[in-house]
């Protein structure tokens, strides 16, 4: 099992942090409380369950203030939420694999109403061949519908990306949901030591309340939401497209708010997540490997383990998948010469991971700049809750670095298709 | 705004003629059982239908113009002409005056007499309804709701785009006026949002907040709206204006589920059996045997003739019931009362929990009769008992009020 | 016993009849079918207005208040430019009385055009006497006397030129009952 690691304070923190141990659906919860929504809309599944009764404990213990609804189904979850962050509320909830594929109707339109909704993925494979252990099919088959997605690599990271992630999705100029994606047994039933926040720490952090002041359900400023728009006659191309390239801005400012919101985290409590785009030992490497979510520890003992043999390698972690982080990931990959990628999902279409297809196009950003081609591979791992062991980033580190004389195969690597 | 006033309708289909509603007037005005000297006149044949002769007490009433002596005045508070026989002159011109002998001489006194709804009798309500035995007469009190619920705002712009001679229209009129504008209201994809409730590219025809929610999620999305202004300590009335297909099909698991959960919710669901607004498909709230596109009438294959829908309609209503809501009801547009009566008691228990109203709503597109007849459709489902005039209270369980049928006549050769 | 009104036109005396020159009248004062008289903006209606009669161009004095009313309303809404103006129909004559303990009402004209037919009946015993003239099956005129049937309702099915064949026998047993019944369907 990956080891959930810590990252070193680097700063100085403020004094009241109790440290718990947890595990991640818990963290979870906690962080939701932390950003004291009005509203949370729950239906349990797999391995999400844990996460929601949670959540429902710390509200029938007073230890959080929400009105909980438990809606007979995850389409409902998602609309109930929608109604309520149209009458102002804040509003958080957690799904995954086929309650996220039940909800995705609600799930489009959410990112439309530009409602700053947080849910958390609790990632899993799936939907068939049936499976109920993790994996990040789920949440990467519904990445391209608008909605910011930040994947965790720890439970600490969970607890404090969880807060954030309202904040990120409130601000003004972003005004969109947020998914939170944690890894599905690896990071929901890991259990680690992870520091919590004091509320009035957090209070301070998150500011003022105000989550529709752009479109709103209220007799006292009436107005119809969300009118058919488009057609060929008329207003109708324009105000679409407006609608539209709206939400696209929205995308891009979030990078930078991210950005922001991180850096402000780090210096109210002292912890400091890469927000789009983290570098493991890549300074001095020729080639590199990228991961995505819980992954990356075992990765980093890996990359640990091979620069003490001389290998000259180094790792990308991706932490924003959607919007995708291209500026901040060709800052990386100007410093290598070859690229492997770890997919934990597949991408039907390329058949290769989707990060993979992903990067395909930052590469060729890359390759116009640049007037060569960086080799690079696809590895898919971690399925269904299989184990990407430092064993398998051995190979992957290995397989890479055979970029840099070989040509790059067209075909991915499986990495579990022999365990 | 002029006023509405308290009638007498007849309906001729009913009447067999025999003359107790004469009986009756005669008794309560004259003292007597001559018919001849009834106010009420009905005239005419089982053969050639029965008619009546009756005091229109007109909006401006010619007799009233004619008379020399100023006999005759119009009430403009209870709407009846009156006559004043210390006026009277007995010079018959206002029977000149009248086109439906609603004035006419009593021979028996030598004065003219009609009608004057009995408003001066104790029980303030004409004597002739009442002693009809078969409903042909009833005493139509609505105007009391245009008189109160014409004043207020209509919360819908004029010129929302119905289909010609479709109800929803009033519908949404009605129920928008008496809910008020502290309401959110939801108007899922279909005939409501299609008259352009919500609106099209920033113009909307509606006041109040309004949204389309998605075909899907009608109830849970008016939970979060109404739980959240609960939580804020903000009363307001979370409206849903739904078809039957989206109520009845893809959206009852959302209906079901915010019902079971008691959500403080007014659901009104306009049944015109069938996604009339996509062209007529049918939907599990369509009858049996009904044409509709995607059950059409054919010679079929394998010897199988295709006759429309071949399952009956789903009965939402009653299945409503059996979520133990607040308040259950069945309405009609042709029995604006009731109507109206039971939108007060829905508008009530949506303050405590989920309230659900079902309306029937004939389409004069969908179901291909004349615009003209809408009404009358409606009035129809009702009296044939094709659809029921319910209400469901947890403490009354489903109760009806009496309403005669239609009967119909056999004729001899 | 006196009958008839002439209205008197001595105050218009003097004046040079025709257009532009006055007012133009005869043994009464001249007006159209919106009784407007023969001068811009002055109207007349009433006992002096000479107006077109229901069963013939030539304008006559009608003067009856049923008419008076109905002209006057005419003359209203046409000086106020309502667009719910309908043009006169034409006078006719109509009248109830009571003399000698008799009751006697006449609705529509007396005259028998070339076609018409005209109908009577006479109860010695009770005195009811009946006098209908059709033109087509159409009623032109009908007299009354201790015949009760309603003057409003045989003036409208002359004026709305009703056709009457299906049920003339009848509406001759029975005017009062059978006009009724017309009138009744008529509304709905």
């Amino acid at each position: 099992m990956t080891t959930a690691t810590l990252d070193a304070p680097s700063q100085a923190r403020p004094a009241k942090q109790k440290v718990i141990l947890c595990e991640g659906n818990e963290a979870a919860a906690l962080g939701v409380a932390l950003a004291r929504p009005d509203m949370v809309a729950v239906y349990p599944i797999t391995p999400q369950s844990s996460l929601v009764e949670h959540v429902a404990k710390l509200i029938a213990d007073g230890r959080m203030d929400a009105d909980i609804v438990d809606a007979e189904g995850e389409h409902s979850v998602l609309s109930v939420l929608q109604g309520g962050a149209l009458a102002g509320a804040r509003t958080y909830t957690a799904t995954c694999g086929p309650g996220l594929a039940f909800m995705f109707e609600p799930y489009f339109r959410t990112s439309g109403m530009r409602l700053p909704i947080v849910m958390t993925i609790v990632t899993r494979d799936g939907i068939t061949p049936q499976s109920v252990w993790g994996g990040h099919q789920d949440a990467m088959t519904v990445r391209e519908v608008g909605w910011v997605q930040v994947y965790c690599e720890t439970v600490q990271e969970v607890l404090d990306t969880t807060v954030m992630a309202f904040k990120i999705a409130e601000h003004h100029d972003v005004m969109l949901p947020v998914n939170v994606c944690l890894d599905g047994n690896y990071l929901s039933y890991g259990t680690s030591r992870v520091e919590l926040p004091e509320q009035a720490e957090v209070d301070a952090f998150m500011g003022v309340k105000d989550v529709n002041w752009h479109v709103a359900l209220d007799p006292l400023r009436p107005m119809a939401v969300d009118p058919l728009t488009g057609g060929s006659g008329g207003k109708g191309p324009s105000s679409f497209v407006r609608y539209r390239k709206g939400q696209c801005r929205g995308m891009q400012n979030s990078l930078r708010v991210i950005e922001e919101v991180h850096q402000e985290w780090a210096q109210r409590f002292g912890r400091n997540f890469a927000p789009l785009v983290e570098e493991y030992r890549l300074d001095g490497a020729d080639y590199a490997i990228m991961t995505l979510g819980s992954m990356t520890g075992a990765a980093k003992d890996a990359i640990d383990e091979a620069r003490d043999a001389g290998k000259r390698v180094g790792l990308i972690k991706l932490k924003t998948f959607s919007p995708f982080p291209v500026e901040a990931l060709l800052k990386s990959l100007r410093k290598v010469r070859a690229l492997g990628v770890v997919d934990r999902s597949v991408g039907f279409r390329w058949n290769c991971g989707p990060m993979y297809q992903e990067t395909m196009g930052a590469l060729y950003r890359l390759a116009r700049e640049s007037g060569s081609i960086l080799p690079s591979m696809s590895f898919i791992g971690g399925l269904a809750g299989a184990d990407i062991t430092v064993g398998h980033f051995h190979r992957v580190i290995e397989a890479t670095e055979k970029l840099l004389t070989g040509s790059a195969p067209t075909e991915p690597v499986w990495l579990n298709e022999k365990d | 705004m002029g006023r509405g006033y308290n009638t007498i309708a007849f309906d001729a289909a009913k009447c067999d003629g025999c003359g107790d509603c004469m009986t009756a007037c005669a008794t309560v005005k004259t003292g007597t059982d001559d018919k001849a000297r009834s106010r009420i006149q009905i005239v005419g044949s089982e053969s050639d239908g029965f008619e009546l002769a009756l005091c229109r007490q007109c909006g401006d009433p010619k007799c009233v113009t004619v008379c020399p002596a100023a006999a005759l005045t119009k009430n403009y508070d209870t709407g009846v002409i009156e006559w004043n026989a210390a006026k009277c002159v007995d010079c018959l011109l206002c029977t000149i005056g009248c086109t439906y002998a609603g004035i006419a001489l009593d021979a028996g006194v030598g004065h003219v007499a009609k009608c004057d709804m009995c408003y001066a009798s104790p029980a303030g309500a004409p004597a002739c309804v009442p002693a009809c035995p078969h409903d042909a007469l009833t005493y139509i009190t609505t105007s009391r709701i245009y008189n109160e619920v014409g004043d207020w705002e209509d919360l819908f712009a004029p010129g929302l785009a119905g289909c010609q001679g479709c109800n929803t229209e009033l519908l949404m009129r009605h129920t928008l006026r008496r809910v008020g504008p502290d309401t959110v209201l939801a108007t899922p994809p279909g005939c409501v949002p299609g008259m352009g409730s919500v609106g099209f590219n920033g113009t909307t025809g509606t006041k109040i907040p309004v949204f389309h929610p998605l075909l899907t999620n009608t109830a849970a999305m008016l939970a979060g709206i109404k739980r959240q202004y609960k939580r804020v300590g903000r009363e307001i009335t979370a409206l849903a204006i739904a078809g039957d297909g989206g109520a009845s099909d893809v959206g009852f698991q959302s209906l079901s589920g915010a019902a079971e959960r008691n959500e403080q919710i007014l659901f009104m669901v306009v049944d015109n059996e069938g996604y009339m607004n996509t062209g007529m498909q049918r939907s599990s709230c369509t009858p049996y045997g009904a044409w509709t596109s995607t059950t059409p009438v054919g010679k079929g294959s394998g010897g199988m003739p295709a006759q429309g829908k071949t399952q009956d309609a789903k009965n939402l209503p009653l299945i409503m019931v059996n979520h133990r809501c607040e308040y259950v009801a069945t309405a009609s547009t042709a029995y604006m009362e009731d109507l109206y009566d039971k939108l007060d008691k829905a508008i009530q228990a949506s303050k405590r929990g989920f309230a659900y109203l079902h309306v029937y709503s004939p389409c004069t597109t969908g179901w291909r009769f004349p615009t003209d007849q809408n009404m009358e459709v409606a009035r129809k489902a009702v009296e044939t008992n094709f659809v029921m005039l319910w209400e469901y209270t947890r403490a009354t369980a489903c109760t009806s009020r009496g309403r005669s049928m239609i009967r119909c006549r056999s004729r001899s050769i | 016993m006196a009958t008839g009104i002439k209205p008197n036109m001595a105050y218009l005396e003097g004046q040079v009849s025709g257009p532009d020159k006055g007012v133009e009248h005869d043994r009464g004062i001249l007006v159209s079918d919106t009784m407007q008289t023969s001068v811009a903006n002055v109207w007349a209606a009433g006992d002096c207005a000479q107006a077109k009669g229901f069963f013939t161009e030539a304008r006559v004095i009608n003067s009856i208040l049923p008419d008076a009313t109905e002209q006057g309303r005419i003359a209203g809404m046409a000086m106020a430019g309502d667009p719910g103006l309908k043009k006169y129909p034409g006078g006719m004559s109509l009248n109830t009385y009571h003399f000698f303990g008799r009751h006697a009402i006449s609705v529509g004209s007396s005259a028998v055009p070339e076609g018409a037919e005209v109908v009577t009946r006479f109860d010695e015993a009770s005195g009811r006497y009946l006098k209908a003239i059709f033109l087509g099956g159409r009623l032109l005129g009908i007299y009354g006397v201790n015949e009760f049937f309603d003057a409003g309702v045989m003036c409208q099915l002359i004026l709305r030129r009703v056709d009457l064949s299906a049920v003339r026998e009848r509406f001759l047993a029975n005017p009062m009952a059978v006009g009724r019944e017309l009138m009744s369907k008529l509304w709905r």
